[in-house]
């Protein structure tokens, strides 16, 4: 025998905690009513020889007392509803599989019974386990962004407890998995099995793989669509990227969807961070979306939000809150880091580098230094070699270079060869097909002193003192030098607008392009991300994924530069290294089907012996109640508790 | 007796002596006047022989007799001396006793009520037939007593006693019987108004009374609703308070239990009123509910109590 709704701990702690108020409510009725009498020797010689002839009025009040204690047994028993094995027939077996997408927390269909369609899903499946028999065995399986087993086959009463359990629905559901690993569990069954699916979308397109296992004869397979058909407004797109003109600037782009048979008019906020960009008004027709894109933004953040809210003046929107509000990020702007190397103050130089406008990092140092560690010159992007008298070498790193007058003493080597020194050269004015120096006017720059070089093969020349290269570009191993043969504080070039716009074209030639759009991750679903889509370089491959609060989310492991998460909920993540963060990641709570809540109620039983349409068919094939004897004793029992209170209290009215 | 005379005209009628009482006790003077006609003041002769003008009997002669008188008469002729009686005249007090106990205050009061409603009409047709008239209220934890007092004017101080009457303690008549004893300077009718709530008490106090050559008469007062199971609503589970020892009691009360209790309350009232009579005291039960006209007249005629 097993009980089906309560477990016999439960039971027990049920009738203690009923049985003791009963009990203290006996011990109050002991207070008997007084009543003052002028002759009590009379009444109690009465009463001690009425008593004497009837012994059994004193246990009459433990008798009821014990009479009412055992009517409460018997009915926590019967509410418990023991089943035992010889009357269940063939064990069955129930598979509840409820989806468990974002959508799901849409209004049900009956709003003053449950208030999501989660809720109306769990509590029908609730009902269905109820009502299971003492051999059948039941499993819960929630199909949210993972597949989740909440209560694997177990009884009844664990099935039932299982959909009491805090269950969230986020995300994309994962139907079909969900499906196939219940068709697995019913296939293993040698006896009837039902397998129950809940949704809010149309069964037929997670059917289509899932739903052919359902085809044994033994296995019922149903599918209920649940919830009302409930308007949305909803942001189906979001989305960030730098600007490819300025990536100080941001282009933003916003799709607003009206999944609903009315217009809905409605107001697009976009913020940056908490400072806000834009606030448009839209007044969507049904069915009809909007895009917004929005370039050249001037936004210091790096993370933007958009969110659909009323109009002044009229109620909030309707539908669900969670496709309200997006999320988007840009990556960092690229960062360069130069090395300045040289023996002597170069303001001009200097000033320039730091007045670009760029995100850049600037490192002075020595000759001396620079020779003494050469790896170190490697972490830079562009190391700026300064020209100096001093006859040692030259550093030669590992990395784009630009050298300003190479052989400043003349007895230096240095791997383009020198050609002669040049008193007061003359820079052509003939144009130079080079993006370095296109467009650039040289023109009447003078110029102390120079040198030309002996360009090799594949050197490009710069600039020309008539036909003498006294500016060449090579290309090594490891980047480009760029080799300027004359040193610019002897010269005039530092006042020019030359100066500037050649460092700046240096600088833009090594940084690289702007990332594109970040790519759409959902919350719940597992995504893989490409480091270099977000603008991030990944220094390790443990990273972690943390909210805006820092506390950690998930931890991924870099697979080149690809990782692969799974984010619980819409929002902002960053991505920290070792504590250092990289970026950030903007998760949207759910995709287009989870904003589409139209679906009408329906239930649909799936004959998937011909594969055919939906049919109605029966909601429950099996008995809600397959002993209905405990309503019979129900009844006795409070039908004797009726006669012994009356009888109780007809014994003791004064 | 003319009612209009009565001093009852300027009593002032409260809840125990309200109008109608005091307009029944006028009339019942006027029949009660009827009933003793013809007798006149201080005719009562007493058993006693004294200073009376008829001759009551002879005695012999002891020393210490007044020599007055000596039957000189009977000395000449018989040669003996002896010494005239003479029955002596006076008037027997009548001793109206209310019982005070707790007993007399169950059912709101409403035995006491009566009990000292029937005293004081019977207070008043005594002094208005110029008795004396001694009224007492006791228990077995107090005793106040009016001393004899005759005339129909103070029946003021009548009514005022029994109206500040203390109620309380248990039922203690032989207590009762012993104090009248103790302060009669001669017996006379003694009126006892109570329940009789006393199992063994009663009957010891009533046989020292007779012994004293007091004239009893019982009254005995009763509340139908206390012993009659058609009256008692009392069912179950009870705690039994006695109003006079205050102990408690706890009995399943059930239509057997009240019928036994009737069927013993009506024992025990006859055998009170058997031992009355068999001792030739007059023994009257009343009910709270009773006439009050009825039950002073059912007592003024059978009980001697006025002559």
């Amino acid at each position: 025998m097993s009980l089906l709704s309560l477990s016999w701990t439960t039971l027990a702690a049920l009738f203690a905690g009923l049985a003791l108020p009963l009990i203290a409510l006996y011990l109050l009725k002991e207070r008997r009513p007084v009543a003052l009498v002028p002759f009590a020797d009379l009444w109690l010689k009465v009463v001690r020889t009425h008593s004497a002839r009837q012994p059994w009025l004193r246990f009459r009040r433990l008798r009821s007392l014990l009479w009412q204690l055992a009517m409460l047994a018997g009915l926590l028993f019967a509410l418990a509803n023991p089943s035992f094995d010889g009357w269940s027939g063939q064990p069955r077996r129930y598979i509840a599989v409820i989806d468990a997408s974002a959508s799901m927390l849409a209004p049900s269909s009956d709003p003053q019974r449950w208030n999501t369609r989660l809720d109306e899903a769990l509590s029908q499946a609730r009902d269905e386990a109820s009502a299971l028999g003492a051999r059948d065995r039941g499993a819960l399986i929630i199909a949210g962004p993972t597949v989740r087993v909440v209560q694997s086959l177990g009884s009844a009463r664990e099935v039932a407890d299982a959909t009491r359990k805090p269950i969230t629905a986020a995300g994309a559901g994962s139907l079909k998995e969900a499906i196939s690993l219940a068709r697995t569990m019913t296939a293993k069954s040698p006896t009837e099995s039902w397998l129950r699916v809940w949704s809010d979308h149309e069964p037929r397109e997670a059917l289509r793989e899932a739903w052919e296992g359902c085809a044994h004869p033994s296995t019922t397979c149903t599918w209920t669509r649940v919830g009302g058909a409930t308007p949305n407004p909803a942001i189906t797109v979001f989305a960030a990227r730098r600007s490819r003109r300025n990536p100080a600037l941001v282009d933003l782009s916003a799709e607003v969807h009206n999944f609903s048979d009315r217009p809905i008019p409605l107001t697009l906020h976009i913020a940056s961070g908490k400072i806000p960009l834009r606030e448009i008004s839209i007044e969507l027709a049904p069915d009809e979306y909007e895009r917004v894109s929005l370039k050249g933004i001037d936004a210091s953040g790096e993370h933007f939000t958009a969110s659909i809210q009323p109009i002044d003046g009229t109620p909030s929107l309707p539908g669900v809150t969670y496709d309200d509000v997006a999320f988007a990020v840009v990556g960092p702007r690229a960062r360069l880091r130069i090395a300045r190397v040289g023996d002597r103050p170069n303001l001009f130089l200097d000033a320039v580098l730091l007045a670009l406008d760029a995100e850049l990092e600037l490192v002075s140092m020595s000759h001396e230094q620079a020779r003494r560690a050469p790896d170190h010159l490697k972490s830079f992007d562009l190391v700026v070699v300064d020209a100096s008298d001093a006859p040692a070498p030259l550093v030669l790193p590992d990395t784009t270079a630009l050298f300003f007058d190479p052989y400043a003493a003349p007895e230096r080597s240095f791997p383009i060869a020198r050609l002669r020194s040049i008193r007061r050269p003359r820079l052509s004015a003939r144009p130079v097909d080079h993006p370095l120096v296109k467009g650039i006017v040289f023109k009447d720059v003078n110029i102390a002193a120079a040198t030309s070089f002996a360009i090799g093969e594949g050197d490009r020349v710069l600039l020309k003192h008539f036909d003498e290269p006294i500016a060449v570009t090579r290309t090594t191993e490891h980047g480009e030098w760029i080799v300027i043969g004359f040193d610019p504080i002897r010269s005039d070039l530092p006042l020019r607008v030359a100066f500037p716009m050649l460092l700046s074209r240096v600088v833009e030639r090594l940084s690289p392009p702007p990332a594109g759009v970040a790519p759409r991750i959902e919350a719940g679903r597992r995504t893989a991300i490409n480091m270099r889509d977000l603008d991030l370089k990944l220094q390790a491959a443990a990273i972690t994924i943390v909210d805006e609060e820092r506390r950690p989310i998930t931890r991924a492991t870099a697979v080149g530069d690809t990782i692969e998460v799974t984010l619980p909920a819409p929002g902002i993540y960053q991505v920290v290294d070792g504590g250092r963060t990289l970026g950030r990641l903007a998760v949207m709570g759910h995709g287009r089907a989870e904003s589409d809540l139209r679906p009408a109620v329906d239930t649909t039983t799936i004959d998937t012996a011909d594969d055919a349409a939906p049919d109605e068919g029966s909601h429950a094939p099996w008995a809600a109640l397959r002993w209905p004897p405990f309503a019979v004793l129900l009844t006795l029992i409070f039908g004797s508790l009726l006669l012994e209170s009356r009888w109780f209290h007809q014994r003791r009215t004064v | 007796m003319d009612p209009s005379a009565s001093p009852l005209r300027e009593l002032r009628a409260d809840a125990l002596f309200d109008e109608a009482f005091l307009g029944q006790l006028a009339a019942l003077s006027l029949v009660a006047q009827r009933i003793v006609s013809g007798r006149q003041r201080g005719e009562r002769k007493t058993m006693k022989t004294g200073a009376g003008i008829e001759f009551a009997d002879h005695r012999a002669y002891v020393h210490g007799d007044d020599i007055r008188n000596v039957d000189w008469g009977a000395l000449a002729r018989l040669n003996q001396v002896l010494v005239r009686q003479y029955e002596e005249d006076e008037d027997l007090p009548l001793q109206l006793v209310c019982d005070g106990s707790a007993s007399m205050g169950t059912g709101r009061g409403l035995k006491y009520r009566q009990a000292r409603r029937i005293v004081a009409a019977l207070a008043y047709i005594g002094l208005a037939n110029l008795d004396r008239v001694g009224v007492s209220t006791a228990s077995a934890s107090h005793y106040t007593s009016l001393p004899p007092t005759r005339g129909r004017s103070q029946i003021f101080r009548v009514l005022d006693f029994l109206r500040d009457a203390p109620l309380g303690g248990g039922t203690d008549i032989p207590a009762v019987a012993r104090r009248l004893v103790a302060e009669a300077r001669r017996p006379g009718i003694t009126v006892i108004v109570s329940d009789f709530y006393d199992l063994t008490g009663a009957a010891k106090a009533l046989d020292m009374l007779r012994q004293r050559r007091h004239q009893v008469v019982c009254v005995q007062v009763l509340d139908r609703l206390e012993y009659d199971p058609a009256q008692l609503s009392m069912r179950g589970d009870v705690t039994l308070v006695d109003a006079e020892s205050h102990s408690r009691s706890d009995m399943t009360v059930t239509d057997g239990v009240l019928q036994k209790f009737y069927a013993a309350h009506e024992q025990f009232c006859q055998a009170l009123s058997t031992r009355c009579r068999s001792q030739g005291i007059p023994y009257f039960r009343i009910d709270v509910r009773d006439d009050l006209p009825d039950v002073v007249l059912r007592v003024l005629r059978s009980g001697g109590v006025l002559q």
